[in-house]
């Protein structure tokens, strides 16, 4: 075999090689260029978001603020004075136990029945006996209901 | 037709390379190419020494030029976090403001520039401005911190060079006086300078930007009605002024008022007296208030019973001195007798029996003699007598010569009627409480003892004025001279501070309360008198009336029976 020939196909070889090369490079580099453009852009995205989000922020915390001065306690009491003169403050006998709240219950249920005895002659005293051993029942049915209540929690 | 553009596109570029190959291997054209590659490497190194000198240049050589130096980063503006009340309300917040500065370097003109700005509502003089904008190497100076928007935008419309803005924050108290002692304030740096805006300056700064908050325990409805209540008060009865603590029996504060107060939002308009929190730094003897301890003292030691009886017929003589009885029934007393009508001859003579040792320990387990704990930095030391002798142990018992905080004497009183558990007083929620280290101080028996006893002044004593029909109000009032120098006054120019110290409900108290005025003086619908019973006792009353429907979840017990009624020869 000529070894001129033989040479000659390896330097086409060679120049093919670096011809690839470089357009790979070329390849490369567009690619990376463009991916610099791009997180230069996504960059400032963020940036502009952060800032919009601070601003957020600022402004909730001045509403906080702003909410917070209209619920001034003092300011509301002159206002619920001069709008609404009929309302008064809740007082202390106003508000009852769950004991209380069971008893007036029960009352309204008991009442009927009583009544109902009553209408068909039963002593008084009997009826004051049932309304007493109905409390009990009723009462230690509530606790128990309670404290079933209190245990499945 | 692809394939064969490329085709030819290949042999070209193979073509182009053989005839380079071919001409290098001339002379001349090697030549040729040395020279051009030194002319391009050449042109090369002066780009680069071009660059190199500018970057030097704006690096080192000119190294602020025309760009102002920027003193905050955007994190080092000092955004702090908010302080809430334990429904989560505002106290504390940080809003955004701007602030102005200069680089009198740039600025052209200043005398223009001075004259222009001082025109300006608020702004400083144009003298002011001058001085500043003077050194021409300074690259920064304040001209105004936290402006207005309006400011803002009429200094922009301006235009004048080297006079820009800052975003910066400013501490905002929504509430004003009403949590002034409590919260505290900032320098404009946004450092905290007094109360829990001090105390936890660091960690407000470190979450300022996190979102977190700062949960307290007050509580701002409650506050306000304490606040309102003790000034009416302080109004009514022409005092100096007056202070008021409501306490949890867990130790959680949720109301703590000092008068006079101060707006923190206006620092420059403050007188620096109103500034002193009387609840923590103010250090008083606290009269008869401290007969609660004397007479948990005398029971828990086991020295007395509630029936054990004390003869206060006659004054107690100590050398020139005379301890004496306000309005005295001059007979033997029962120990419920003498809390009920708060006799000062009884309760030295109960003191005589168990003596200044045992008095000293039971003080110091109650916490009487030393400061207050509580996260604020402004706190005082208790005055402590520097030899407790027979005789200082006689007057510590009905409240002179030991001086201590109104806040240290709640703490002590409730955890006397907490079940004789300690309590540790706290301005700050946290998950756990001080419970697993649970300090024992009086027994459970002298707990429940104290508080029929103190429910006693509420219903036949000095407290009658406290009590709210429905619930079992538990109470003790005290009226104290105030110290003049070395002495307490004449009779007619004598000061006196009064409090009422009580709570709800009886059986388990869930709530105390401290209130005091000082120096109130006598009206003609408190019959001339000027004592506790008369002036504090009603304001107590007023604050219970408006706090219970609040407080009162429907699980605070009604009224109860009162079992030590049977040591009581009740007055007709």
């Amino acid at each position: 075999m000529n070894p001129g020939i033989g040479a000659r196909k390896a330097r086409t070889e060679l120049n093919k090689s670096i011809i690839l090369s470089l357009l790979f490079l070329l390849c490369i580099g567009l690619c990376v260029s463009r991916m610099k453009y791009e997180v230069v852009f996504l960059k400032n995205k963020l940036k502009e978001i952060n800032i919009q989000l601070d601003k957020c922020q600022d402004d909730i915390k001045i509403y906080n603020a702003e909410w917070s001065f209209l619920n001034d306690p003092k300011r509301l009491q002159r206002l619920a004075s001069k709008y609404l003169p009929h309302l008064r403050p809740t007082e202390n006998r106003q508000i009852i136990n769950f004991e209380t709240l069971i008893r007036s219950d029960f009352d309204k249920e008991i009442s009927k029945n009583i009544t109902s005895l009553v209408e068909r002659d039963v002593p008084l005293q009997g009826a004051n006996r049932y309304a007493s051993e109905a409390f009990g029942a009723f009462l230690d049915k509530a606790i128990k209901k309670h404290e079933g209540a209190m245990e499945s929690d | 037709m692809t394939e064969s553009f490329l085709k030819k596109f290949v042999y070209s570029v193979f073509k182009g390379f053989a005839l380079w190959r071919k001409a290098g291997s001339h002379a001349a054209v090697i030549k040729a190419l040395r020279s051009r590659i030194m002319f391009s490497g050449a042109c090369c190194i002066i780009v680069f020494l071009v660059i190199l000198y500018r970057l030097a240049d704006v690096m080192i050589i000119s190294r602020y030029g025309q760009i102002p130096p920027k003193i905050f980063s955007q994190e080092e503006i000092i955004q702090k976090a908010d302080i809430v009340d334990r429904n989560g309300e505002l106290l504390a917040t940080s809003l955004i403001t701007a602030s102005c500065y200069a680089d009198p370097s740039v600025v052209i003109d200043i005398e223009e520039t001075a004259n222009k700005l001082s025109k300006i509502q608020e702004m400083p003089s144009a003298e002011k401005i001058k001085q500043k904008l003077s050194d021409k190497n300074k690259h920064f100076v304040w001209i105004m911190r936290h402006v207005t928007p309006e400011i803002q935008e009429k200094v922009m419309d301006l235009g004048l060079p080297g006079i820009k803005f800052q975003k910066d924050y400013k501490r905002i108290y929504i509430h004003g006086n009403l949590f002034s002692h409590t919260i505290g304030y900032t320098d404009i740096d946004g450092t905290g300078i007094c109360g829990l805006e001090r105390q936890f300056s660091d960690e407000l700064k470190q979450h300022g930007l996190s979102g977190k908050r700062l949960v307290t325990t007050l509580d701002l409805r409650l506050q306000s009605i304490v606040y309102e209540e003790l000034s009416s008060a302080i109004k009514k009865y022409s005092a100096q002024g007056g202070n008021g603590i409501l306490m949890k029996s867990n130790g959680e504060l949720l109301a703590i008022v000092s008068l006079p107060d101060y707006n923190p939002n206006d620092l420059k308009h403050v007188n620096i007296e109103n500034m002193f929190n009387r609840n923590t730094l103010g250090v008083f003897e606290q009269g008869s208030i401290l007969k609660i301890l004397n007479v948990a003292i005398a029971l828990d030691s086991g020295y007395a019973q509630p029936g054990s009886i004390f003869d206060a017929t006659e004054p107690i003589r100590i050398g020139r001195f005379k301890i004496t009885d306000f309005k005295g029934k001059h007979r033997p007393l029962t120990l419920t007798e003498a809390f009920v009508y708060s006799s000062n001859i009884a309760s030295a003579k109960m003191a005589q029996m168990f003596g200044a040792k045992i008095q000293q320990e039971y003080m110091r387990k109650l916490g009487m003699l030393g400061v207050p704990e509580v996260e604020i930095p402004e706190r005082g030391h208790a005055i402590v007598p520097t030899y407790w002798n027979d005789t200082t142990c006689m007057t510590v018992s009905y409240g002179y010569g030991l001086a201590s905080t109104p806040l240290q004497t709640l703490t002590a009183v409730t955890s006397i009627v907490n079940d004789g558990i300690r309590v540790h007083p706290t301005l700050i929620q946290r998950a756990s409480q001080h419970n697993s280290m649970e300090e024992r101080i009086v027994s459970r028996e002298t707990s429940i003892l104290v508080r029929e006893m103190m429910r006693a002044v509420v219903c036949y004593g000095t407290g009658k004025k406290a009590d709210i029909p429905g619930i079992s109000i538990i109470g003790k009032t005290g009226t104290a001279y105030k110290l003049k120098g070395r002495g307490y006054g004449s009779d007619g120019n004598r000061q006196r501070i009064t409090t009422f110290i009580g709570g709800f409900p009886k059986d388990k108290p869930q709530y105390m309360l401290l209130v005091s005025l000082d120096d109130p003086k006598a009206t003609s619908e408190t019959c001339g008198y000027a004592t506790a019973g008369w002036n504090i006792a009603p304001t107590a009353h007023k604050i219970f009336e408006r706090i219970i429907p609040i407080l009162n979840d429907g699980t605070i017990q009604k009224e109860s029976t009162l079992k030590i009624v049977k040591y009581l020869k009740l007055d007709k």
